[in-house]
């Protein structure tokens, strides 16, 4: 049976680059962000070229996407977070397409790698940091001290709050990557046994394959969303201090 | 659960049986390419969509929502500028209701002044006339009586001439007669 992890192999793609020490080879998985980003431009600057009062299909999509993410935004983050719209809605069609497209069989994806999604996790959570200290000055830190807790409890409220807010990074990228690599190992292991068990015993697992894309599909759209969602909360933490 | 139980107990099995692939997420020689071309394709897609998507996808949509409010502002003035017309109407109805009421009962006044008015003026023509006709009915009485005279004299004078008593017509004796019968009758007349 053929290794599960071995879908998730980095491969380089056509000659090695380096700039300074640092080797930034093309790989199969920029090749695979370059198609993500090509596609959503594509699609996006086609669907938005007529802005017809009546919206054709086609600029209808990508309305639906602009309204479902200013929706998302609305509710948790206000609109202070209105300058942050297009950085949300990059981050949501740039994991969701990732995701989808990882779907594809013999794709690459690009979400499925830790470095990628901690890389964007550290991103947001640093720049959530800094907009909560330019906002608020060291009254952010009040972020960190619930109202209405008990003097004596503080000290150890205050240690748990900063280590959930430091925590941060590591749950939203573990919780997208691990999503993502979980089910297309899995989807993988199933796809194995339907060729292991032959045309006698393989449809058992073959209905459990097509059952899991289904999931897959869903967990893909789920996993995307709640990564724009909780990026939305934690900017409504920055913006409006609440605490 | 069963998911998660199922890839843990697959992803333990194959760290322990292949070596040379493990998990491929966690070597550290493919992190700088992915984070490097994650940055490029990430920045070039941000530029794209807060340059170029962001500000038609807002404006067709604000315009959409702007053309929408707008048409609700002018359907609300256009109810309200009918609500007033239909208040103005209302009121011309009633106000002209008043007005032709007032026309009527000014109206019958007058029609009945003049009506009172004419009525005098007949009763009082005809009460003239009454007058007269009454002076005349007397006067004529009066006449009456000596025209009966002549009458009943010329007819005595051819009654006596067709019965051919010729020398028998004495005008005096028969105007006596006549002065005579005419007392009598109008007498008991009177």
């Amino acid at each position: 049976m053929a290794n599960p992890m071995k879908q998730f192999e980095v491969k380089t793609i056509g000659p090695k680059i380096e700039i300074g020490n640092f080797d930034v080879s093309f790989t199969n998985s920029s090749l695979f962000m370059l198609i993500t980003v090509s596609l959503i431009s594509i699609f996006l600057i086609i669907t938005t070229q007529k802005k017809s009062l009546v919206p054709s299909r086609l600029q209808l999509l990508s309305e639906l996407a602009y309204q479902f993410v200013a929706k998302m935004i609305a509710e948790t983050a206000g609109s202070k977070a209105r300058p942050f719209f297009p950085f949300i809605l990059t981050l949501f069609l740039f994991v969701l397409f990732c995701n989808m497209i990882g779907m594809l069989p013999y794709s690459f994806t690009v979400t499925s790698h830790i470095i990628v999604t901690f890389a964007l996790a550290t991103f947001i959570f640093i720049g959530v940091t800094i907009i909560g200290f330019v906002k608020h000055g060291f009254g952010y830190l009040k972020l960190f001290v619930p109202s209405g807790v008990p003097i004596i409890l503080l000290p150890i409220i205050v240690v748990i709050e900063v280590i959930s807010y430091l925590s941060r990074p590591v749950s939203l990228s573990v919780r997208l990557f691990a999503n993502m690599m979980a089910g297309h190992t899995m989807l993988k292991v199933f796809g194995g046994f339907v060729i292991s068990l032959g045309f006698v015993g393989g449809w058992l697992p073959l209905g459990f394959s097509v059952a899991l894309t289904g999931l897959e599909i869903l967990v893909a759209f789920l996993q995307a969303y709640v990564f724009a969602i909780l990026t939305c909360i934690y900017l409504n933490d920055a913006l409006n201090l609440h605490h | 659960m069963l998911r998660a139980t199922i890839f843990f107990i697959y992803v333990s099995s194959v760290a322990s049986a292949s070596e040379t692939v493990g998990m491929p997420q966690l070597d550290p020689k493919s992190w700088v390419p992915q984070i490097f071309w994650l940055i490029i394709t990430f920045s070039f897609l941000y530029i794209i969509i807060s340059k170029i998507i962001f500000p038609r996808l807002s404006e067709s949509i604000e315009q959409r929502n702007d053309y929408i409010s707008d048409l609700i502002d002018e359907a609300k003035k256009l109810t309200e500028q009918t609500e007033n017309l239909n208040k103005q109407y209302d009121n011309l109805i009633k106000n002209s209701n008043n007005q032709a009421q007032e026309i009527i009962i000014n109206d019958r006044r007058k029609i009945n002044i003049e009506f009172n008015k004419k009525q005098n003026l007949l009763n009082d023509k005809i009460s003239n006339i009454t007058m007269k006709a009454e002076e005349e009915i007397k006067n004529f009485h009066h006449n009456s009586i000596g025209q009966i005279k002549i009458i009943a004299k010329s007819i005595t004078e051819e009654l006596l001439k067709e019965l051919s008593i010729k020398k028998m017509i004495d005008h005096k004796i028969i105007s006596k007669n006549i002065e005579e019968i005419c007392k009598k009758s109008i007498g008991n007349i009177n």
